[in-house]
């Protein structure tokens, strides 16, 4: 062996003693990376080691070489160690003390709005009946929104809707029952259509009034369609979204483009019918319209009335999620606290 | 509309409880809204619906009373003592425009003491909410809430030259009502004048200077059937709704003129000790028919889902005063009460024999019938698409108002000319319809943020409008994303990495994945399949920064409900990752290199960016990019000498097409 290969030892010697004895002093991550720099780094002495290797005597270099080898694994385990006692600095991680009950990291969870959530539930149920989805636009004409529904003009049924005008000629739609138009327009019977949708009234804002709110609309239409399957697709509506104990019941009323027409009551989510402070007492709330699609409505879309039937009926979205999840204030949903969001 | 159960009874004596009665009423359709005892009455407060005008007055609910609970109707008797009109107190009723005032009828009572009603009239009155005036006019107001015919009384000294015209009045004719507001009446108005001029808003209210006093001695009543439209026109025209405009929209009855003018008379000679006279005016279309009406049994039966028979709808029928008889074909032959105006076509029958047959007694069945094919709707499955990334990766969906205002907008750096104005808007944070969905998502932020959380991460699909054509207003589909703060939940043994334009594109990037859509940067704005879109980057209080990527939607429908994903086999052989750092300008796009390596081998199945920096090392003007390209083939294990091939022919063309140099070299 060399003079030269003996000092290349001693160095690795020495280089090992070294970097145990500067390993008892690293204390932190920054000491530790320090430490990686001095000793395993790029201009470190092992760098410089590795490179005069090739300088050494053809025989000696085995022997060398596996000096060197040993001492850089023995470095690289001096780190890793040194990393696992310093890294899990945190309490509760050590894997021999393992608190199991601390808080595991949270997966980011979204969350879909509660009118979203309604929505979905009041298609799946529609969509098992054989309901189709379509759209209609958000700004309507008066013809869409009301003459083509029947709407007398100059008449106070137009009271109710509290119509927000573009202007002279467009109009923020009062219902998605234009969108019943549009579909009756463009296709022939029989028909089972939902549509949701956006909609707008000149409503102030209080807890029971926005000016936007959504609704779902429902048409059929075929040769024999009665009062009676009308009721029966509600009542069987209501058990699917409200629970099969859920009573329903069918009001007289009146709509321009319906007749017979009714409101659709359920017995109170709350008290079961007993009357308490969410039905106002009356056991009763109300959570659509409804009622048989009126002569003059299949007249303006080129129906025969004679030949067909059909019933159609729409409820607010929000309306059927506040009496499912107990919201008493409309202005929530559009307020996206995510105190309320997230409960859903 | 509210009603007195004492009066309610003096037409019909129903021995039902009230809150019985109340149930069966808004069965029928005339919803009970309260039910309030007041001493020894019951004030039932009703919602009519607009085609019920019938209902309107005592004896119109007392008659849905008596259907509903069998007990018999009286109605009220007109007794009328008349003294032929001595020719001073003759009035000379002119009826000129017939079209809006189909019928009038008018009475005279002169000799009266106008003063205060007995307690009998007050108590009615003030039993359903109308203040008692004097004995007159209180009269006037009992008979129209009574029997449903809105009435008024003019002074007749203050007639000047005995005359009443109902005609259209003057463009700008001027008219001081009985409120005290004077109006500059429009020639849509119709008009009752004297001989000078106008005196009363037909339908709609009085005037002050024909208004009864305490000095009244002699008053003109009138007993009018006036066009629905009309008098919904002229009240609308002045913001006015009265008693008697509110009848008149609905409809009223223009057979009970007389007898309601009878009545109004009768009955302050009663109270005020006047003197009758006649015969009574009585000017226009006196004899009213009407249409017979075809009702088959059969289709009644179809769209009620019933099976009665045509016996039963004719009970019914009968029982609410409609003129049933039978033709040759079993169908019945209907004639409605005058009163019934909202009952024309045979549709209208049948809903009053479902109705007074019971909606509840109506069998539920499930509809039979075809079922049309189902069809798949490319907007429902694009939302549903969009939704599941977006909640997948942890953001909120939120529903934000479709309306602003354009001081928000000017404070998002938005012009309020691209907004479309609302025409009539409630409030005035609503005055506009939204141009984009980002600055009501930035409010929920602050919203939130102020409220304590570290974290807001929100969506929400949505329209937007902007003003179109001809004033039209075009709608755009959007999705909007805002991340602010923390985009992580916190979690104690690690940082939270930070929202920041990387984290909101990866989101785009991410729906560019889910819907097999192409996406394409040019600076801040990007190109989703055939949709475009942009982020933005805002001061958000109190996060310091919010950044937003906003797009079209509509342009992906067809893209959930259809992708055009083809499955690629599997290789069943080992890839090779080879690692490059190059040095290009700075202006050069990563996305250009990417898709160069991307292009450079067939070999290439994966081109990664995985560092880049400027500075330190680099001359002025350059950055480092560290990519990283996965090599694989699909029939062979590639050698170390093919992948390096590979990759020497990426340097080549890198330095070709970019002037790259490698970095450690």
């Amino acid at each position: 062996m060399t003079e030269d290969a003996k000092k290349f030892l001693a160095e690795v010697t020495a280089l090992k003693t070294a970097a145990e004895k500067a390993a008892t002093a690293v204390s932190d991550g920054k000491a530790l990376e320090r430490w990686r720099i001095e000793f395993l780094g790029r201009k470190s002495p092992l760098g410089r080691l590795s490179k005069s290797l090739t300088s050494l005597a053809e025989g000696d270099r085995p022997a060398a070489g596996k000096a060197l080898n040993e001492l850089r694994a023995d470095l690289k385990a001096e780190y890793e160690s040194l990393q696992k006692r310093l890294g899990p600095k945190k309490a509760g991680t050590d894997e021999a003390r393992l608190d199991y009950t601390l808080p595991g990291v949270q997966p980011p969870i979204g969350t879909l709005h509660p009118l979203t959530k309604t929505y979905y539930e009041i298609t799946a149920f529609f969509a098992s009946l054989g309901f189709n989805v379509a759209h209609g636009p958000e700004v309507e004409d008066e013809f869409h929104n009301f003459g083509a529904l029947n709407f007398p003009p100059d008449h106070p049924s137009r009271d109710a809707q509290d119509t927000l005008y573009v202007n002279d000629e467009w109009l923020l739609r009062t219902h998605t029952s234009p969108a019943q138009i549009r579909v009756m327009l463009e296709q022939r019977p029989p028909l089972r259509v939902i549509v949701p949708g956006r909609c707008f009234r000149a409503d102030a804002v209080d807890a029971s009034h926005y000016p936007v709110f959504h609704q779902v609309e429902g048409l059929l239409v075929d040769e024999n369609v009665s009062l009676g399957d009308l009721k029966g697709t509600l009542t069987a509506f209501a058990e699917y979204i409200f629970g099969p104990d859920t009573k329903m019941r069918f009001r007289p009323h009146f709509f321009p483009f319906t007749e017979p027409s009714a409101e659709v009551d359920i017995s109170c989510v709350v008290c079961g019918g007993e009357g308490c402070r969410t039905c106002g007492g009356k056991g009763w709330l109300e959570i659509a319209g409804a009622g048989m699609v009126h002569p003059n409505v299949f007249r303006n879309v080129g129906y025969d009335p004679e030949q067909w039937a059909g019933y159609a009926f729409g409820m607010g979205v929000e309306r059927i999620a506040m009496l499912k999840y107990g919201i008493d204030d409309i202005r929530l949903f559009y307020e996206n606290d995510f105190a309320f969001l997230k409960q859903f | 509309m509210k009603y007195s159960l004492k009066w309610l009874r003096d037409y019909c004596p129903a021995n039902v409880p009230a809150d019985k009665l109340a149930q069966q009423l808004t069965m029928a359709g005339l919803e009970v809204e309260s039910l309030v005892r007041v001493g020894d009455d019951v004030v039932l407060d009703v919602e009519v619906v607009p085609v019920r005008s019938d209902c309107l007055s005592m004896v119109g609910l007392a008659r849905e009373i008596s259907f509903l609970t069998g007990a018999p109707l009286t109605l009220p008797p007109v007794l009328i003592k008349e003294v032929r009109i001595p020719k001073e107190f003759s009035v000379d009723v002119d009826l000129v425009d017939r079209d809006l005032c189909p019928r009038y009828s008018a009475r005279i009572v002169t000799d009266l003491r106008a003063g205060a009603s007995p307690p009998w009239l007050a108590e009615r009155l003030e039993a359903v909410g109308v203040r008692s005036l004097n004995n007159v006019v209180d009269i006037t107001n009992f008979v129209n809430l009574e029997m449903g015919q809105p009435l008024h009384a003019f002074d007749l000294a203050k007639l000047r030259g005995r005359k009443l015209v109902i005609r259209r009045a003057a463009a700008g004719e001027k008219l001081v009502l009985i409120d005290g507001q004077e109006l500059a009446l429009s020639p849509e108005d119709l008009v009752i004048a004297d001989a000078e001029g106008a005196v009363a808003l037909a339908g709609v209210m009085g005037g002050r200077d024909s208004e009864v006093s305490s000095s009244t001695e002699a008053v003109v009543i009138e007993s009018a059937h006036f066009d629905p439209v009309s008098v919904r026109r002229t009240a609308r025209r002045y913001g006015l709704s009265t008693e008697s405009s509110y009848r008149f929209e609905r409809g009223t009855d223009p057979t009970a003129t007389l007898e309601a003018a009878d009545r109004a008379a009768a009955l302050i000679a009663e109270v005020a000790g006047g003197t009758v006279l006649g015969p009574p005016a009585d000017k226009g279309q006196t004899e009213w028919s009407r249409p017979a009406i075809v009702l088959r049994p059969a289709r009644a039966n179809m769209l009620l889902g019933t099976s009665l028979t045509g016996e039963d709808m004719a009970v019914l029928l009968r029982r609410l005063y409609f003129d049933v008889g039978l033709d040759r074909m079993e169908n019945l032959i209907i004639s409605a009460p005058p009163y019934r105006r909202d009952v024309c076509a045979e549709i209208d029958v049948v809903e009053e024999v479902g109705r007074a047959y019971g909606y509840d007694d109506v069998e539920a069945t499930l509809p039979g019938g075809r079922m049309p094919a189902p069809a798949r709707v490319p907007r429902e499955e694009l939302e549903r698409a969009a939704r599941e990334v977006l909640t997948a990766a942890g953001f909120a969906e939120v529903y934000t108002p479709s309306f602003t205002d354009p001081e928000k907008l000017a404070a998002y750096g938005l012009d309020a000319a691209t907004a479309v104005p609302v025409a009539n808007p409630t409030v005035s944070q609503f005055s506009h319809l939204r141009p984009a969905l980002w600055p009501a998502l930035a409010e929920v932020a602050t919203r939130n943020g102020r409220l304590g959380a570290p974290s807001v991460l929100v969506f929400e699909l949505g329209t937007v409008f902007e003003p179109g054509e001809d004033g039209r207003v075009v709608e755009r589909p959007r999705l909007a994303a805002l991340a602010a703060g923390e985009a992580a939940p916190r979690h104690w043994s690690r940082p939270p990495p930070r929202a920041d334009f990387f984290f909101v594109k990866g989101i785009v990037e991410a729906l560019a994945r889910a819907l097999d859509a192409s996406l394409t940067w040019r600076g801040e704005s990007f190109s989703l399949g055939d949709g475009e879109g942009k982020y933005v980057r805002l001061p958000l209080e109190p996060f310091g920064e919010g950044h937003v990527v906003e797009m079209d939607v509509a342009p992906l429908y067809g893209r959930a409900a259809a992708p055009s994903r083809r499955y690629h086999p599997i290789s069943r052989f080992p890839s090779v990752v080879r690692d490059l750092a190059v040095v290009v300008d700075d202006g050069t796009a990563a996305a250009d290199v990417v898709a160069a390596l991307r292009d450079s081998s067939e070999l290439a199945r994966e081109v990664s960016v995985f560092d880049v920096f400027t500075g330190e090392g680099l001359p002025p003007g350059r950055k480092s990019l560290g990519i990283r390209i996965r090599y694989q083939a699909d029939d062979r294990t590639l050698t170390d000498e093919e992948a390096n091939a590979a990759r020497q022919g990426a340097i080549e063309i890198l330095t070709e097409r970019f002037g790259a140099t490698l970095r450690s070299q």
